[in-house]
């Protein structure tokens, strides 16, 4: 293939779409992890339930779309909340195996859960976007594509208001900073991890709703987003908001450019070449220790 | 100590899940006979029959072991399979002339090490009569030797990678069966379909022996017929964005595409494939025009209108069956959910059949050796093997039309000469 600079751009754009993509579904992990160290495996199928969801709530009520993402993140605020109350706080003080082990564990449950309720037929989530192309910078996209683009930059910003000027995101940051510390300054921890994870998974439901549409819905769908997730935010600095965004990104680029150049089976492991060089060379990720919530 | 009794209850419910979803022996229901044929003739159709025998208590009960991915990428394969096992199953009422049928499951996740693994297991210690399986090429390939050195009966319906066909039958396994066509078999009529229509072309494909296999098949189809095969791409099932590779293929000559996927990623790479605006011609290998297909892109029908595949077990092939499988499962048709039914309602059954009728010992050898004799003449085709345990169904050119896989033409497959096959 002649290179072409058309071509080029519209390889970058696939990237940054792919990229708000991944950084809208590992929003909703940094931030547990970066308040409370919590490495949760079952993050990605927090987004699957929410994709199931949100296929419900299209297929059997009637209310507009917009009204059911809104549903779709309260009820991932909730479902996320459980999560927490029933697996992530009762070891929240233990080490990270712990946490490994109970979150694969609740990974597992939920994954065949979804298999037992929904079996593995893939399920489409149409809404009205999905078929409307938008062609914008010379690419072609789908209304729903440029939404979630666009969500994802409002949300990154929101999400930096909050944890800068609110009270709550002060105390978040001083939770994430130091979590003894804060409880003797007499800060409730317990609460705000149960705040922290209901912003967490709201943000994953947003996702869900913006993204599945995007794609299918089947019970494993969430295993690969966890590790790219995952990815993003130990190459990002393990926990700084900002760089697992800008991982995020980096990784849909790779993604992007490998795929379209070189060959599209390898782009996962072009990504992860990557973020296995980024470890070897900056152990604490591309923006460790600058950049932080 | 108090805390972590939530967590004890969660890893209980973990494993008693996974249990659920890939269950290591699922005793088949306890069914109440309702329709059997009594005739174990090869032709008699297995729908309505007059008479059904009494369940018989003592008759000794025969296990069928099923080797499917029953997680991963590829489970929906796996329960489709199960799913057209099922209505088989209700249909006979659970029991071959008074036999109890137990079913049990090992999953094989589509990878080599754990279809050895299932294969293994179902045998050695579920010690199953039969089986069935192993449903995706990247499976079967790997557990072909271990059931030849196991020596027990299986019957594949779905494997199209070319390679299988040299590794059974004289000279390899005796053991294997294969109702479906493979590639090579398949790939030289349609090569030459897609020839007269293009001659530049990008093929593009799930990163398995399935795809794989059928890409060597093509491309030395196309360099025989002077088809200039632009870009050969493949990517992961659980790859979530093509438009990179879409958009290097809307910048290049391709005149058109060749496919090899399954639904789920079908449907997914269609519905981008129309994002980015690639209007090139698609033809496909898998299972891009299916009524599956369909359903998921039903939304906007013309995103998969005018798709041309080649195939077998078509829902159109045998309308009966699909009239059936709808009511009974409320669910659309696959090739899986065929493959599933035909394996067992066409092949093992009968096979059973008749080494009862003969008034032989219901064993692993005599089963095959009623397998190797089948002779039937089914709705999608023959089943009838030749020397080297491959059947010949007919093959199907269809086509996606205003939201419906409609067929165009019926094939019937013949013999090929795999010896000069090159795996890459």
């Amino acid at each position: 293939m002649s290179f072409s600079l058309t071509t080029l751009m519209e390889q970058v754009l696939n990237g940054l779409t792919l990229g708000s993509l991944y950084a809208l579904v590992t929003l909703g992990l940094v931030l547990t992890f970066s308040v409370f160290n919590v490495v949760n495996f079952a993050h990605g199928d927090l987004f699957m339930v929410s994709g199931y969801t949100l296929y419900l709530l299209l297929n059997f009520t009637q209310f507009p779309y917009w009204f059911i993402v809104i549903l779709v993140i309260l009820l991932t605020g909730v479902y996320s909340v459980i999560m927490e109350r029933l697996t992530i706080n009762p070891i929240l003080d233990k080490s990270f195996r712990a946490h490994i082990i109970a979150t694969l564990g609740l990974s597992i449950i939920i994954q065949n859960a979804a298999v037992w309720f929904f079996t593995t037929d893939p399920r489409h989530v149409p809404t009205i976007y999905t078929s409307q192309i938008v062609t914008l910078f010379g690419m072609r996209a789908s209304v729903q594509r440029w939404i979630v683009l666009a969500v994802t930059v409002l949300v990154f910003i929101a999400l930096q208001w909050f944890v800068r000027y609110t009270k709550l995101g002060k105390t978040m940051r001083a939770v994430s900073q130091n979590q003894t510390v804060s409880k003797l300054l007499g800060i409730d921890t317990h609460r705000i991890s149960i705040i922290t994870f209901a912003i967490g998974g709201a943000i994953t439901g947003l996702a869900a709703a913006l993204v599945s549409p995007l794609f299918n819905v089947y019970p494993h769908m969430g295993s690969m987003l966890t590790l790219k997730a995952l990815a993003a935010i130990i190459m990002g600095g393990m926990g700084q908001v900002n760089g697992a965004i800008y991982a995020s990104f980096i990784i849909g680029m790779i993604e992007s450019l490998f795929g379209g150049y070189v060959s599209l089976a390898y782009k996962d492991v072009a990504a992860f070449v990557f973020f296995i060089a980024v470890l070897f060379l900056r152990p604490n990720g591309l923006f460790g220790k600058r950049i932080g919530l | 100590m108090k805390k972590y009794w939530v967590l004890n209850v969660l890893i209980a419910l973990a494993i008693l899940l996974a249990g659920c979803a890939a269950p290591a022996a699922t005793e088949a229901p306890a069914a109440k006979p309702t329709v059997e044929s009594s005739a174990a003739t090869a032709d008699t159709a297995p729908t309505e029959a007059p008479a059904a025998p009494e369940p018989t208590a003592d008759l000794k009960p025969i296990k069928l072991g099923l080797c499917l991915p029953l997680t991963g990428t590829l489970a929906s394969l796996g329960e489709s399979y199960v799913l057209g096992i099922d209505m088989a199953m209700d249909e006979i009422g659970g029991m071959i002339e008074g036999h109890p049928i137990e079913i049990y499951k090992a999953d094989n996740k589509a990878n080599a090490t754990d279809a050895v693994s299932a294969v293994r297991k179902l045998v050695e210690v579920d010690e199953v009569d039969v089986m069935i399986g192993c449903g995706s090429s990247s499976a079967t390939l790997p557990a072909v030797p271990i059931i030849d050195e196991l020596e027990t009966p299986t019957v594949e319906a779905s494997s199209t990678n070319a390679f299988v066909y040299m590794q059974i039958g004289k000279g390899g396994n005796e053991w294997f069966f294969k109702i479906n066509p493979d590639d090579l078999i398949m790939g030289q009529g349609f090569a030459e379909y897609i020839a007269g229509k293009t001659k530049k072309i990008a093929i593009v494909g799930n990163d398995n022996q399935m795809a794989r296999g059928a890409g060597v098949v093509y491309t030395n189809q196309f360099k025989r017929l002077g088809v200039d095969v632009v870009s050969e791409e493949y990517f992961e099932g659980s790859t979530a964005d093509y438009r990179p590779v879409l958009t290097k293929i809307k910048n290049s000559d391709a005149e058109a595409m060749l496919v090899f996927m399954d639904d789920q990623s079908c449907s997914t790479f269609m519905r981008q494939k129309y994002e980015v605006g690639l209007d090139l011609p698609m033809f496909s290998r898998g299972s891009c025009v299916s009524d599956l297909v369909n359903e998921l892109l039903k939304d906007n029908t013309k995103i998969a209108e005018g798709v041309t595949e080649f195939s077998f077990f078509s829902a159109d092939q045998d309308k009966e069956f699909s009239k059936k499988f709808i009511e009974f499962h409320n669910k659309p048709v696959t090739l899986e959910r065929m493959s599933g039914y035909y394996a067992f309602m066409y092949t093992v059954v009968p096979a059973i059949k008749d080494v009862i009728a003969a008034g032989k010992e219901i064993n692993r050898a005599n089963i095959r050796d009623a397998i190797a004799a089948l002779d039937l003449d089914t709705p999608a085709g023959k089943i009838k093997f030749d020397e080297y345990n491959q059947g010949y169904l007919d093959g199907s050119l269809e086509i996606n039309k205003d939201g419906r896989a409609t067929v165009l033409e019926t094939v019937e497959l013949k013999p090929v000469d795999h010896s000069d096959y090159i795996v890459k």
